[in-house]
């Protein structure tokens, strides 16, 4: 290997939990590979473009279970969120008004809600498990109640326009949920990697005594990460409404579990303190790819959840292993 | 004239109806060492948030760059601008040194962090202090001496002019301590103040301007730097002799053999301890006694040599579980470590108990015996139900005598007195003593010389991860601070 490579490949693993990233993305590959000689028609052009549809909403609430996780906390309310904005969207609209005004609303509610987190976990030092676990209740019920605990009937015509940004529109060939979700990751990203929010993030996931003491603001940091969590569910909540032209009480459900799937299959740590984005795409993209492959292969709902669960449960064990060097060979005990 | 930086004027602190500072009073120079030997750890943790935070005083004040800033009439609270270097540290681990520099500091303002930029600011402050460090690297993979670099730049960089010192010798090597005193020395000719604060008052003397001798909160003696020596301290310690207890001497015979054994360094590590002996192994530079540790706890295998334990032979990269084959380790700071906070006293005592009685059945019988011949020994603090209102002393000789009573073929010290002060330190040598006493091989991993040598019987000095040097006990005075 030439020095230049050398570089190259040490810059590259010199990233923060890039090794991790690498693994699951050489998976990610032979996974593609083996669904594509299954049925080849998983790499036809209609399935790759439903492919990264599917994937969007998962990487977005990925997103931002990733910031909470990176905190040292953990967010259970981003498919309560979801839910939530599902159903105050859909009403306004079917209420008759402007689904831009409707839009806008929307999100400063479950914006709320991440403040709501945010205070609960930092200020109040409530378990942050606990704290959104009642928010997670709470917005559920919030979704419910907005309609009388009914689904909302079609956004119809007048929505249309909403329809095609979040859903059903492409642009340059590309669907706009797809668009929508690489405009956040980047900029996402960008915030966490590249400015002192990211770093205090990080820094209070890693050592919070510490933190305080260097200055960080706790509260307002956490708080952000919860806002963020509750931005990506909003965002979510349109993309679904967007999707069946309705608001459904129940959209959502269980989101919050594929979020930390996404997350920690991508080397997000629960543990907090580390963990890229990077490796969310790869998470939601595990997540995406064998929920249509194993769909391709024929597999019944029961045999995916069960594929999906062992490997959540075989990364984290991964990364617990390389983390603690625990790989050795047998020992050799002489009498 | 050297401008003042900070003086405590006859301060006494009261916490709790507890008198933890007592009519102290001192004064510290720009660009002065000052020393602080601690006799009796009792009122350090007050001093430092006194010094830090002006917490309120029952009498006296304080006086930080001129101004009052603490008065016994009126606290506020407000935080003098000083940086603590100790060992449990203000870094955060996943980020690297440039982000924990710039970025971790109060009022650093830029909101898009340009790392080329840091990074080479980074690297310039550590070629004025003589050093390279890659600026890119994470905290987590630093050593203890990079670590304190980088706190230092970090108060440096926070404008701090006083900079305290915890007793870093407990968690720096001997080498590093050396290096990292070269440094604060460079730093204190341009300015910075620092209060050195250590349990050894060789180690203290090398370094400071003037010394202090601190006990239960008072200030004994302030020494002028002619007086710094080892004569002019004898009035005001204990004897660390223990020529006068019963000492048993080593039997030839190998108890734990270590051939070929890569441990970290480049080169194999090749010991053996005697029967009955205690061995001090002097790591000078902390890259081996970790990973042995790791080894004789079972944490981790070996890639070469073998370790001969008795009879029996072990090799290979499986960790091998030592404690079953007898060796116990006991970790640093055993006081925390070691104990079960919600036992009492005689079920953390009595913890290991198990492993010799009939299956596992330990019997009242067997309870009453134990706390019969403890009880002689440790007092009636025995009958403790719950170790947290115990004495610092009381659970070290807690910790101690859950290995004696085990009675292993090997009980590995780990770091045993890099805690505590004077006296406690005395009473871990008595219990090590104790343990020798009683047939049981010992074997001391220290990085700083202390006063492990009173109880050892040999000392190999390991350097770079390699045996650099063995010594006998008649041989000791060649090795100093």
């Amino acid at each position: 290997m030439n020095s230049k490579s050398q570089s190259w490949y040490k810059r590259l693993f010199a990233v923060r939990g890039m090794g991790q990233v690498v693994t699951v993305g050489f998976g990610l590959i032979v996974m593609c590979i083996v669904f594509g000689i299954i049925n080849p028609t998983f790499f036809s052009g209609k399935n790759v473009a439903n492919l990264l549809r599917q994937i969007a909403p998962i990487l977005l609430i990925g997103i931002g279970q990733s910031y909470v996780l990176i905190t040292g906390n953990i967010d259970l309310s981003i498919g309560s969120v979801v839910g939530m904005s599902c159903m105050i969207s859909a009403t306004m609209m079917t209420k008759g008004m402007n689904p831009w005004v409707a839009v806008l609303l929307t999100l400063m509610c479950c914006l709320i809600v991440g403040v709501v987190n945010g205070l609960l976990v930092a200020k109040c030092k409530l378990p942050p498990f606990i704290a959104t676990l009642g928010t997670m209740t709470i917005a559920r019920g919030v979704a419910q109640i907005v309609n009388n605990n009914y689904n909302t009937d079609a956004i119809g015509d007048r929505a249309k326009v909403f329809r095609d940004f979040f859903y059903y529109g492409k642009t340059a060939g590309v669907y706009n949920t797809v668009i929508i979700s690489i405009v956040l990751w980047l900029v996402f990203n960008f915030l966490l990697s590249k400015t002192r929010t990211g770093r205090h993030i990080y820094a209070i996931g890693s050592n919070i005594e510490a933190s305080k003491l260097s200055g960080v603001n706790i509260v307002a940091t956490t708080t952000k990460a919860y806002l963020v969590s509750s931005f990506c569910s909003c965002v979510v909540g349109l993309v679904i409404c967007a999707t069946s032209g309705m608001g459904t009480m129940d959209a959502g459900n269980a989101y919050e579990m594929y979020a930390v799937a996404a997350s920690v299959i991508g080397g997000v740590s629960t543990l907090g303190g580390q963990g890229i984005l990077i490796g969310t795409v790869i998470g939601a993209s595990i997540w995406g790819v064998l929920q249509n492959g194993l769909q391709f292969a024929g597999a019944p709902v029961a045999i995916r959840n069960i594929v999906i669960g062992a490997i959540v449960v075989i990364s984290v064990l991964i990364d617990v292993i390389v983390r603690s060097g625990k790989l050795g060979k047998k020992s050799k005990i002489e009498p | 004239m050297r401008k003042e930086i900070l003086r405590l004027n006859h301060v006494t602190l009261e916490e709790n109806g507890e008198r933890y500072l007592d009519n102290l009073d001192f004064y510290i120079l720009q660009g002065e060492i000052m020393g602080l030997i601690i006799s009796d750890a009792k009122g350090c943790s007050q001093l430092i948030r006194l010094i830090c935070h002006n917490i309120p005083i029952s009498f006296g004040g304080v006086y930080y760059e001129g101004d009052r800033v603490n008065h016994y009439s009126h606290a506020d609270y407000t935080d003098n601008r000083v940086y603590v270097i100790e060992e449990r540290g203000r870094l955060i681990d996943s980020l690297t040194i440039s982000d924990n520099l710039f970025v971790m500091r109060k009022g650093f303002k830029k909101y898009i962090i340009n790392s080329r930029v840091l990074d080479h600011q980074v690297e310039l402050l550590m070629a004025e202090l003589g050093l390279s460090i890659d600026p890119k690297r994470r905290v987590s993979t630093l050593s203890a001496f990079e670590r304190c670099v980088t706190e230092l730049l970090k108060a440096i960089l926070a404008g701090c002019r006083f900079i305290i010192l915890d007793r870093i010798s407990n968690f720096l090597s001997q080498m590093e301590l050396k290096q990292f005193q070269d440094i604060i020395r460079k730093q204190a000719k341009r300015g910075t103040a620092f209060l050195y604060m250590g349990n050894h008052h060789q180690e203290v003397f090398q370094i400071a301007d003037r010394a202090a001798l601190f006990h239960q909160g008072i200030i004994w003696k302030v020494f002028e730097k002619e007086e710094m020596v080892e004569t002019a301290l004898q009035p005001y310690t204990i004897s660390f002799d223990l020529s006068g207890s019963q000492v048993r001497e080593p039997m030839e015979e190998a108890v734990l053999k270590l051939d070929g054994v890569h441990l970290n360094g480049k080169e194999p590590v090749g010991f053996s301890l005697r029967k009955g002996e205690c061995l001090m192994i002097l790591d000078t530079d902390n890259q081996t006694w970790e990973p042995l540790v790791e080894v004789l706890s079972g944490s981790r295998g070996i890639r070469d040599g073998r370790i001969y334990l008795g009879e029996r032979v072990f090799a290979g990269e499986e960790p091998t579980d030592f404690f079953k084959e007898g060796v116990a380790v006991i970790p640093d700071d055993p006081a925390e470590t070691f104990l079960f906070r919600d036992m009492s006293y005689m079920e953390n005592l009595t913890f290991l108990l198990d492993r010799k009685v009939w299956f596992g059945n330990i019997k009242r019988s067997h309870l009453r015996s134990v706390r019969k011949e403890y009880m002689k020994k440790v007092g009636p603090c025995i009958d403790s139900g719950k170790i947290d209102r115990l004495s610092l002393r009381e659970r070290y000789g807690l910790a101690y005598y859950r290995i004696h009573l085990l009675h292993p073929k090997v009980a590995v010290c780990v770091q045993p007195l890099a805690k505590g002060d004077m006296y406690l330190r005395r009473y871990v040598l008595d219990l090590i003593q104790e343990l020798k006493n009683s047939g049981i091989s010992v074997l001391i991993l220290t990085s700083n010389l202390a006063d492990n040598m009173d109880v050892s019987d040999r000392m190999i000095i390991l350097q770079d991860g390699k045996v650099a040097a063995e010594y006998a006990k008649e041989e000791f005075y060649k090795v100093g601070w």
